[in-house]
C-alpha cells in the first residue's frame, strides 16, 4: 500500500476559492433573471446561507469521518456501493467541468475570439488541463495557491482603478422588490458551488484543521461576492446587468493614471482559474475511478475524461449551453441537493449504521 | 516503437567495457604482480616501470610520469628508500621500515590488492612493491598540471570574493575549508563511472543537512550507471525530480562562497573531480533570482535587484510571444499611436509576425552561440558583423520591423539578467512564440498555467522548487525572498532548507 499524496487544507482552501471566484467572475447575464442591483448584496448573504444548508452532510462527514471520503465510507456498507457512489461522483465532477469549460469557451468565443472557431481552443485547453491533472495533487495544489495570490493581486488592482468610478447614486434600494429575488438569486449562486463535493471528496488528502479552512472559505467567499458587486454596481449601475460578462465589462472601462485596458490582466487571471478548476475536477474524476477501479489507469482516465469533455463541448455546445444558463433554478437546486446532501446522507447513515450494528454485535 | 527504438540505440553503443570484478590480490612473487599491472595497463607510454632491489629484494617502483611530480618522487620516495643505510634485509620489515621512517613528509598507505594499486597508480600516486610480501606501499606525490584559481566567470559578483572553483577538487574542498573552518563541514569522496572512476566529493555541514537527503545523494550517485563522468552535468539527471521539466531542480554553482552558503542552509554540495563547477541540492526556483552580492548590499537594494531579475526573467520568456499574439490577434489592446506605428513597421516585411519573431530570435542564437564557441578575437568580429546584419541590414532592407528588432534586443538583455536560468528560458521564448502566433494570449495564458503547474510538480529531494511560495512559508518569505532582512535581524539564524518541505 502507497502513501496518499497530501496537501495543506491551505493549498485547497486556496484552489476552493479559487474555484468560486471564478464562478463568480464568469458570472453571466445569459439566461439570468433581471433584478434590481440593490437586491445582489443580500444575495450573496443568503447564497452562504444556503451554501451552509447543504453543507450539513459535509458537517456530518467531517464529524464522523474525517479522515475519508463518500467512495471510502460507501466501501464500509458495500464495495459495489461504493463503485456506484465512485462512478456517479465522477460523473458529477466531470460536468462540472464540462460546465466550467463551456463558460470559458463561451468567454473566448465571445471576447477573445470572436470571429473564430472554438473548437481548437477547448482542445488545448483540455490537453494542458489533462496534463496538469496528471502531475497530481500536490502540484494542482501549489499551483491554485500561487494562482490565487496573483488573483487577488490583479483584482485588487482593477478594483483600485475602479475605485474614481463608484457613486453611490448607482445603487438601486435593498430588497426593492422585496426578498423573493434575492432569495432566487442566492439559491442559484449556492447552487453553483459544486465546491462543498470538492471539499468532501478532498477530505482524505489533506492535512490541516479542515473546519476553519471550511468557515474561512465561507467567509472569503461572503467578502469577495460583496467587494465585486460594490465595484460592479457602483461603478456601471445598470449598465453592468446589460453586458454578457459584467465584471468584464468594469475591467475595459477601469484606468489608473495613463494605465488602461486592464481586461487584459482580468482575461489572463479568468483563463488561468478556469485551468486549474477544470485541472482540479479531472484530477477528482481520475482519483475516483482509480479509488473503485483499477489504480493503475490514471492517464486512461484522465485522457477519456478529456477527450469526453471535448467532444461534448465542441459538437453539442449549443444544445449544453443552452442547458447550462437556462435550465430552471428548482431543476438545478434538486439536481445539487442530490450530489450535496442526499447521496452523502445515505452513504453516511448506511456506514453509521453497519458500524453501529457491527459494535453491537 | 519504443522497443525498436532501443534496438537502434543498442546498435550503436556497447554496454561499459569494465565490468566490475573481484579485486587481484598482491602476490609474493613479484613477477606475477608485474605481469598482472602490465597487463591491465596495457603499453601505455606513460606508465613507468623502475625495477631495482631494496637489499636482497627485487622492488619496482610504478608511477604515471604525467601525474606525479618528478622532485617530490626523486626527494621524497625514491632517493630516501634507496639510500637508507639501516634498512632491513627481510622483505616484510622493509616495508614496514619504509612506511615508519622513511618519506614521512608525504601521505603514505598500504595496499593490498593490485586494482587499488592501479588505481593509484593513475591518480598520480607512486606504489612500491616489494618481492616476497604481499603488501605494497603508496605514495601521494601527485603532481598533475592544473589551472590555479582564478576570477568567476559566470557569476561576476560586484563586492564579492573573485575566485572560483578550479578542476581539482582538492583544491575546492580547500577553498571551502578556508571558508568555514569548523569541523561540522564535511567532504566525503567516493567512485563514480565504471571506467573513469571519477572521484565525486560529497559536502555537506553535518549538524544541520537532513541525513536522509545526503545519504539519498550519496546512494543516488553510487547508482548512476554511468561509465566515463567528465563533467557535473554527466551525475545531475540522477539528482534531478522525476517530474520531467524545463527547469533543473539542480543547481549549480562556480564560487566556494555561494557553495558554502548553500550548505549553511542544509544544502548538500557536490563536487566532481575535473569540473569547476559544483552540484547543489535541493534546490530552489527562487534560488535563480539570488546572488550573493544580495547579502553584500544594503536590503533595499538587494529587493531592488530581485525584482529587476524577476522582471528580466518574465519579459525574456513572454515578451516576444506577447508581441506575436498582440500583432496577429490582439491589437486593440495598443494604444493608438503604438498600434499606427507597429502596423506601418509590420506591414512592409515579407513574413507573417510570428515567422519574422522565430527568424530573427534563431539568427540571434545562431550568433550568441558563434560568438561563445569562436576565440574571443573573432568571437567579437561575429558579433559585429551578427548585429550589424540583424541590426541594420535587415530593417533597411525590409525584412525585419524595427519594433521587431527592438523586443528582440530587449529580450536577449533581459535573458543574460538571469543567466543561471538561460537556456530553459531560450527555448520557452521559441514555444511562447509558436503559441502566441497560434493560439493568441490565451494560449499564452495557458501555457503559463501548464510551465506553472509543471514546475509545481517538481521535488528536490523533497523540498517542492517552487517553495517558500507554494507551499507558502511566510517565516522564509519575510526573511528572504524579495527584501531580504537586515543582518542584524537575520542573525546567526540560518535557514533549513528541509523545513520548506510541507
Amino acid at each position: 500500500m502507497h502513501s496518499v499524496p497530501k496537501i495543506s487544507v491551505w493549498q485547497l482552501f486556496a484552489v476552493l476559492l479559487l474555484s468560486r471566484l471564478l464562478t463568480l467572475l464568469t458570472y453571466t447575464t445569459l439566461g439570468a433573471e433581471a433584478m434590481q442591483n440593490g437586491d445582489y448584496f443580500p444575495s450573496a448573504v443568503i447564497s452562504v446561507l444556503f451554501i451552509l444548508l447543504f453543507s450539513v452532510m459535509l458537517f456530518v462527514q467531517m464529524r464522523w469521518f474525517p479522515q475519508y471520503d463518500l467512495v471510502d465510507i460507501a466501501y464500509y456498507t458495500s464495495p459495489i456501493f461504493s463503485k456506484i457512489i465512485s462512478v456517479l461522483y465522477a460523473i458529477f465532477f466531470l460536468f462540472t467541468a464540462l460546465e466550467t469549460l463551456a463558460r470559458l469557451e463561451l468567454f473566448v468565443s465571445t471576447v477573445i475570439f470572436p470571429s473564430r472557431q472554438s473548437a481548437f481552443l477547448v482542445i488545448i485547453c483540455v490537453v494542458a488541463a489533462c496534463y496538469a491533472a496528471s502531475l497530481g495533487v500536490e502540484a494542482l495544489g501549489r499551483t491554485g495557491a500561487i494562482s490565487l495570490g496573483l488573483f487577488v493581486a490583479v483584482f485588487l488592482f482593477i478594483m483600485l482603478a475602479m475605485a474614481d468610478k463608484i457613486d453611490f447614486i448607482n445603487f438601486s434600494p435593498l430588497l426593492y422588490d422585496g426578498v423573493s429575488p434575492s432569495l432566487s438569486a442566492g439559491l442559484a449562486a449556492a447552487t453553483r458551488s459544486a465546491e462543498i463535493m470538492m471539499f468532501s471528496a478532498m477530505l482524505p488528502q489533506v492535512t490541516g484543521n479542515t473546519k476553519k479552512a471550511y468557515g474561512a472559505w465561507l467567509v472569503a467567499f461572503l467578502g469577495s461576492s460583496l467587494a465585486v458587486f460594490f465595484f460592479v454596481f457602483g461603478g456601471l449601475g445598470y449598465f453592468a446587468l446589460t453586458q454578457l460578462f459584467p465584471i468584464h465589462a468594469i475591467a475595459v472601462l477601469s484606468e489608473l493614471s495613463v494605465f488602461q485596458r486592464f481586461d487584459v490582466l482580468l482575461t489572463g487571471i479568468w483563463i488561468l482559474s478556469a485551468f486549474v478548476k477544470i485541472s482540479f475536477l479531472l484530477y477528482l474524476v481520475s482519483a475516483h475511478l482509480q479509488k473503485s477501479f483499477r489504480p493503475e489507469w490514471k492517464t486512461r482516465y484522465l485522457a477519456v475524461s478529456g477527450i469526453l469533455i471535448a467532444v461534448v463541448q465542441i459538437f453539442f455546445a449549443k444544445n449544453f449551453s443552452d442547458y447550462f444558463y437556462t435550465v430552471g433554478l428548482w431543476q438545478r437546486t434538486v439536481f445539487f441537493a442530490v450530489f450535496a446532501v442526499a447521496l452523502p446522507a445515505i452513504v453516511l447513515f448506511a456506514a453509521r449504521k453497519k458500524r453501529g450494528g457491527n459494535q453491537n454485535a | 516503437m519504443q522497443n525498436w527504438l532501443n534496438r537502434e540505440i543498442a546498435r550503436v553503443t556497447v554496454r561499459e567495457t569494465n565490468p566490475p570484478t573481484p579485486p587481484a590480490p598482491i602476490e609474493a612473487t613479484l613477477e606475477k604482480n608485474i605481469i598482472y599491472m602490465k597487463e591491465k595497463l596495457g603499453a601505455s607510454f606513460d606508465i613507468l616501470y623502475k625495477q631495482t632491489s631494496i637489499g636482497k629484494n627485487k622492488a619496482i617502483f610504478i608511477m604515471d610520469d604525467g601525474m606525479c611530480d618528478n622532485l617530490l618522487v626523486t626527494q621524497q620516495v625514491v632517493n630516501p628508500i634507496m639510500t637508507a643505510e639501516d634498512m632491513p634485509q627481510d622483505a616484510s620489515a622493509q616495508i614496514a621500515y619504509i612506511r615508519d621512517q622513511i618519506s614521512s613528509g608525504i601521505d603514505q598507505k598500504e595496499i593490498y590488492n593490485l586494482d587499488d594499486a592501479i588505481t593509484e597508480v593513475l591518480s598520480g600516486v607512486v606504489v612500491l612493491l616489494i618481492d616476497g610480501v604481499t603488501v605494497g606501499e603508496a605514495f601521494g606525490v601527485q603532481g598533475f598540471p592544473k589551472r590555479s584559481v582564478e576570477d568567476a566567470q559566470t557569476e561576476v559578483q560586484e563586492r564579492g570574493a573573485r575566485e572560483a572553483f578550479v578542476e581539482s577538487f582538492k583544491d575546492n574542498v580547500a577553498l571551502m575549508r578556508r571558508r568555514v573552518r569548523s569541523p561540522v563541514a564535511r567532504f566525503e569522496v567516493q567512485e563514480v563511472g565504471v571506467t573513469s572512476k571519477t572521484r565525486v566529493c560529497v559536502c555537506y555541514f553535518a549538524d544541520r543537512a537532513d541525513k536522509n537527503t545526503v545519504h539519498e545523494v550519496k546512494d543516488r550517485l553510487q547508482k548512476a550507471e554511468l561509465d566515463v563522468v567528465l563533467g557535473a552535468g554527466y551525475l545531475r539527471p540522477f539528482l534531478e525530480s522525476d517530474v520531467t521539466s524545463m527547469f533543473s531542480s539542480v543547481g549549480s554553482t562556480e564560487r566556494p562562497d555561494v557553495a558554502c552558503a548553500e550548505m549553511a542552509e542544509g544544502r548538500v554540495v557536490i563536487l566532481v573531480d575535473g569540473t569547476p563547477f559544483a552540484l547543489v541540492v535541493p534546490y530552489l526556483f527562487l534560488e535563480n533570482f539570488q546572488s550573493l552580492d544580495d547579502y553584500n548590499h544594503r536590503p533595499y537594494y538587494s529587493g531592488f535587484i530581485r525584482l529587476l531579475k524577476f522582471l528580466a526573467f518574465v519579459v525574456s520568456i513572454f515578451l516576444p510571444g506577447l508581441y506575436v499574439a498582440v500583432c496577429t490577434f490582439h491589437q486593440e489592446i495598443l494604444p493608438t499611436a503604438l498600434l499606427y506605428d507597429t502596423a506601418i513597421q509590420e506591414s512592409i516585411t515579407p513574413f507573417p509576425v510570428m515567422l519574422e519573431a522565430i527568424l530573427i530570435h534563431f539568427i540571434y542564437e545562431i550568433v550568441r552561440e558563434a560568438g561563445l564557441r569562436m576565440p574571443k578575437s573573432v568571437g567579437h568580429a561575429v558579433s559585429i558583423v551578427g548585429a550589424l546584419v540583424i541590426g541594420d541590414a535587415a530593417v533597411s532592407a525590409g525584412l525585419i520591423a524595427a519594433p521587431m528588432l527592438i523586443v528582440v534586443a530587449m529580450t536577449a538583455i533581459s535573458s543574460f539578467v538571469v543567466s543561471k536560468i538561460y537556456y530553459p528560458v531560450s527555448i520557452l521564448r521559441f514555444a511562447f512564440m509558436v503559441i502566441g502566433g497560434v493560439t493568441g494570449y490565451y494560449g499564452i495564458v495557458l501555457g503559463f498555467g501548464v510551465l506553472l503547474a509543471n514546475m509545481c510538480a517538481v521535488k528536490s529531494f523533497g523540498t517542492p522548487f517552487t517553495a517558500p511560495i507554494a507551499p507558502l512559508h511566510l517565516g522564509a518569505v519575510i526573511r528572504d525572498f524579495w527584501v531580504r532582512l537586515s543582518w542584524k535581524k537575520l542573525g546567526n539564524r540560518e535557514l533549513k532548507i528541509q523545513n520548506l518541505e510541507k
